[in-house]
């Protein structure tokens, strides 16, 4: 009988021949390879292989070795021995002084200004020394501009990223914070010690109690790690243009030239430089510097040694290769990776994408690394469960992986599919409370620096909501319709206007055969300018006989609901007059723009928000708002204004685009490289800042009902 | 099965030179030199060509070695096996040479792995395994050499390449997979 069902690893067969496996599982294999004819073949053959090197012959060096190397060292001649394992040379890195003159010649391309110009109240702040060192105190002089003036103290928050950090999804970084006290002449001075592991950071200051806060327009300020010349280290500019490639484009290329520049050795500049050229290359342009990055890369690859390569440095490759399509210098640079780190995500993406042993199914795949002590990671489970996200295995992954998953996104899903199931629902359930106290007890430190406690609060509670709904629906399509309701409410009760949700109460208290109760959910349905008039009319005739008196109160009870919760937070704010300039280079002032619409202004750089979703939300909004007196005005930080009305041509777009110089627009609104939605008033006050194009569109239909009513 | 290893090492720690060699030896004398050659140019010569592969590199990874051994002794501390980093000066100028080498022609990439056949698998005898070792990436070839042919640990291999005791068992795997296949292929 075979005493261990399961075959042993291979590195468990490894190690017993090679007499380094541990005692207690010693007796556990040999019992399972004697009786398994598989692992004993397996074992044979090693022990063969060392009974066939044993038996190599051992030659002895040429008689006359002796003779020249006696005669050499009489001659003078010596040979330096290496004393430790070697690391690649760097090619010809810039000396400190050339290197100092190379980043003041990029001065201009990359953020490392520590003074905010922008607005009226302009603030600044200073770092001493400006080229700090990890490990090393520093010492922070703010001017504060007219937000911030005469507090009795301040405070700064630092996100502090390492140089090996993933690229943020969310945060920023670790948090840390100083407190700044008044010099006495108008400034606020502090001292804040950065960690050994200290690679970048981002920073921005706010009242002792957060409710206000100087985040420098949105663009925050920014603190690199250099070494003892002076000069940039690599994690820094790495963990710089992580930060900045979401928010601006020309900023982020800006760093990457730096990193080229400075450090021309490492592949991961070139690497991330061609993936930055990616969307540019596919809109036709550029397409020359193709050519150029195949030599570097082949460069790259005489250059790089078997040895010593750092773990990024060999994704790089990895990651360059994919890009210029090498596929066989890829399976090249994704055996070594696996090499010195076999479970690293990208080894486990590309055995799924194809890269990984051919015949073995996707499923099969990742079940084989999940048989591996080693592979039991985080990313082999976001992998396992995302890949079996539809398959009936799904609810197996989310119980292996939900003990170590990091990521509360995974966590959610994985807890929400758990519920689906009545065997497995107690502990998805059981997760999803977990989530839900913790959104509620969120600590200060998970605030991101641009908000005050307030908005973080909402933006939680938003969460909430949207957790519970979603928890809802799970329950209502798993039946348990009561539970589902309990949420909706719950999620309701949180505020907001949600329209997903109304579906699914009203679907639930229909199917438990509430027909009349669902009756309120169907007169919010059909005041929201985003569902569609087909689906009202479908929902209306699966509802009892309505009299058109209680249609009409119903709907006014709904219309006012809808006005009540979309336009809750009292925002009026002019729109900052600032010039833009349209696709043939003319100056058109943003006044003139508006011309006493309601406007939705949408704040859109495509070359970082380009999905086809995003050009499907914006062919749906002009659709609902056409034949009205509404109008989407696209402003975006790109100068070409010619490829920027070519792309909106081919995507279906009708909304002409503006160029907004030196994102004067984003950054006196605070929206500097984010993707900011604008409501605006006939009146051009701004009224709401939405966080979709939907959103924006019902914010409209808000306003114009507002408006209804007060004429 | 490690009867033989144990045996080697025994032998050599038996030849660990004594400080007065190694001290005349670091100023220079000749016949130091010859004394230390003879008691390990064979050890620096085998592993050199097995892991080189070639008797050329062999022949001019010892010359260097010896040239080069009076002046890196000054970085030798006693109080470690003798023979222990004279192996570990060897590897790494083996490695040294390779990635110089590997600068002056383009990168020849392994041949894709390629699941051959299930067959029984072959005898494995010493002019096939030294044929076979031949097609192994230098990386994959280093452990199967050193922990195969010169009976390293995990640990010693790991300290000789700078890598991780983890790496070197996967290293092993692969090298014993790729080795299979190539023998598999020549039967």
């Amino acid at each position: 009988m075979i005493g261990w069902r399961r075959h042993p690893s291979w590195r468990e067969l490894n190690r017993l021949a090679d007499g380094e496996l541990d005692a207690g599982s010693r007796g556990t294999v040999l019992e399972h390879v004697a009786a398994c004819p598989k692992c004993s073949r397996n074992l044979a053959f090693m022990a063969g292989l060392r009974e066939a090197g044993r038996d190599m012959r051992h030659p002895s060096p040429p008689r006359r070795l002796l003779d020249d190397i006696l005669q050499d060292r009489a001659a003078g001649l010596r040979a330096i021995l290496p004393a430790v394992p070697p690391t690649p040379r760097r090619r010809h890195r810039a000396s400190a002084a050339a290197a100092a003159a190379i980043v003041v010649g990029l001065a201009g391309l990359a953020t490392v200004t520590l003074t905010s110009d922008a607005g009226a109240g302009a603030s600044d702040l200073r770092v001493e020394p400006v080229r700090p060192v990890p490990g090393e105190h520093v010492e922070i002089t703010y001017r504060p501009g007219a937000l911030l003036a005469g507090e009795a103290d301040l405070k700064l928050r630092v996100r502090l990223r390492a140089p090996d950090d993933a690229p943020p999804r969310g945060l920023l970084g670790k948090h840390d914070e100083a407190v700044l006290l008044p010099d006495g002449e108008g400034r606020y001075v502090g001292r804040l010690t950065l960690p050994a592991d200290f690679a970048y950071a981002v920073m921005a200051v706010e009242t002792r109690t957060g409710d206000r806060v100087d985040d420098r327009d949105g663009r925050l300020w920014s603190l690199r790690a250099h070494d003892s010349d002076g000069v940039p280290l690599p994690g820094a500019l790495r963990q710089e243009f992580f930060v900045l490639q979401n928010r601006s484009w020309p900023e982020a290329r800006g760093v990457l030239h730096e990193i080229t520049l400075l450090y021309p050795d490492l592949a991961e500049g070139w690497s991330l430089q061609l993936a930055h050229e990616e969307s540019a290359r596919m809109r036709g342009e550029k397409a020359d510097g193709l050519a150029t990055h195949r030599e570097i890369f082949r460069d790259m690859q005489n250059r790089a040694g078997e040895v010593g390569l750092p773990v990024h440095e060999i994704e790089a490759m990895v990651r360059y290769a994919r890009s210029l399509e090498e596929e066989q210098a890829l399976e090249y640079w994704l055996s070594r990776l696996e090499d010195v780190d076999p479970a690293n995500r990208l080894v486990i993406t590309y055995g799924v994408t194809g890269y990984g042993p051919a015949s073995e199914s996707t499923g099969g795949y990742l079940e084989r690394l999940w048989s591996v002590d080693d592979y039991r990671t985080p990313d082999t489970c976001e992998r396992g469960y995302r890949t079996a996200a539809e398959a009936s295995t799904a609810r197996t992954w989310a119980l292996r992986c939900l003990p170590i998953a990091e990521d509360h996104w995974l966590i959610r899903d994985m807890a929400l599919s758990l519920v689906a199931d009545a065997q497995t629902r107690e502990r998805g359930l059981s997760e999803i409370r977990g989530l839900l106290e913790h959104l509620r007890q969120l600590p200060d430190d998970e605030r991101p620096l641009y908000d005050t406690p307030a908005e973080f609060g909402r933006e939680s509670r938003r969460l909430e909501a949207s957790l519970r709904f979603l928890l809802g629906e799970e329950l209502r399509k798993a039946g348990e319709t009561a539970a589902a309701i309990v949420e909706f409410e719950a999620a309701d009760d949180l505020g907001g206007w949600m329209p997903e949700l109304y579906r699914a109460r009203l679907e639930a208290r229909l199917s438990g055969g509430d027909a009349s109760g669902a009756l309120p959910d169907f007169h919010r349905l059909h005041v929201d300018p985003v569902v569609s008039r087909a689906s009202v009319d479908s929902l209306r005739r699966r509802l009892p006989p309505v009299t058109e008196r209680d249609m009409v109160a119903g709907r006014a009870r709904a219309e006012d609901e809808l006005v009540r919760r979309l336009l809750a937070d009292q925002v009026r704010r002019g729109v900052p007059a600032v010039q833009l300039l349209t696709s043939t280079g003319q100056t058109r002032p943003i006044e003139s723009l508006l011309a006493g619409k309601r406007t939705i202004l949408l704040l859109w750089d495509r070359r970082i928000f380009d999905s086809a979703d995003d050009v499907s939300e914006v062919i749906r909004a002009e659709r609902l708002l056409s034949g009205t007196s509404s109008q989407l005005l696209w402003v975006t930080p790109e100068a070409d204004s010619e490829s920027i009305q070519a792309f909106s041509r081919a995507a279906g777009l009708h909304l002409p685009a503006y160029h907004d110089p030196g994102s004067e627009l984003a950054m006196q609104l605070g929206e500097w490289g984010a993707r900011g939605y604008f409501v605006i008033d006939r009146a051009g006050w701004i009224r709401a800042r939405a966080h979709s194009l939907m959103e924006a569109v019902r914010h409209l239909e808000a306003l114009e009902l507002r408006s209804r009513d007060v004429a | 099965m490690h009867h033989r290893v144990e045996d080697r090492r025994e032998s050599v720690s038996e030849k660990e030179p004594s400080p007065d060699l190694l001290s005349r030896l670091e100023r220079g004398d000749t016949e130091a030199l010859r004394g230390l050659y003879e008691r390990y140019a064979d050890d620096v010569y085998r592993i050199a060509l097995r892991l080189a592969g070639s008797s050329a590199d062999a022949y001019d990874v010892t010359h260097d070695v010896f040239v080069g051994l009076p002046e890196a002794l000054r970085r030798y501390d006693p109080a470690r096996s003798f023979d222990a980093w004279l192996r570990g000066v060897t590897v790494r100028t083996v490695q040294m040479r390779l990635r110089t080498e590997r600068r002056r022609r383009e990168v020849a990439f392994p041949a894709g792995a390629g699941w051959a056949r299930s067959r029984q698998d072959a005898v494995v005898d010493r002019i096939t395994l030294e044929r076979a070792l031949d097609g192994l990436s230098r990386d994959l070839r280093a452990v199967v050499v050193l922990k195969e042919l010169e009976g390293l640990s995990y640990q010693e291999i790991a300290d000789l390449l700078g890598i991780t005791k983890n790496t070197v068992a996967i290293r092993l795997h692969r090298a014993r997979r790729r080795l299979r296949e190539i023998l598999r292929g020549s039967r």
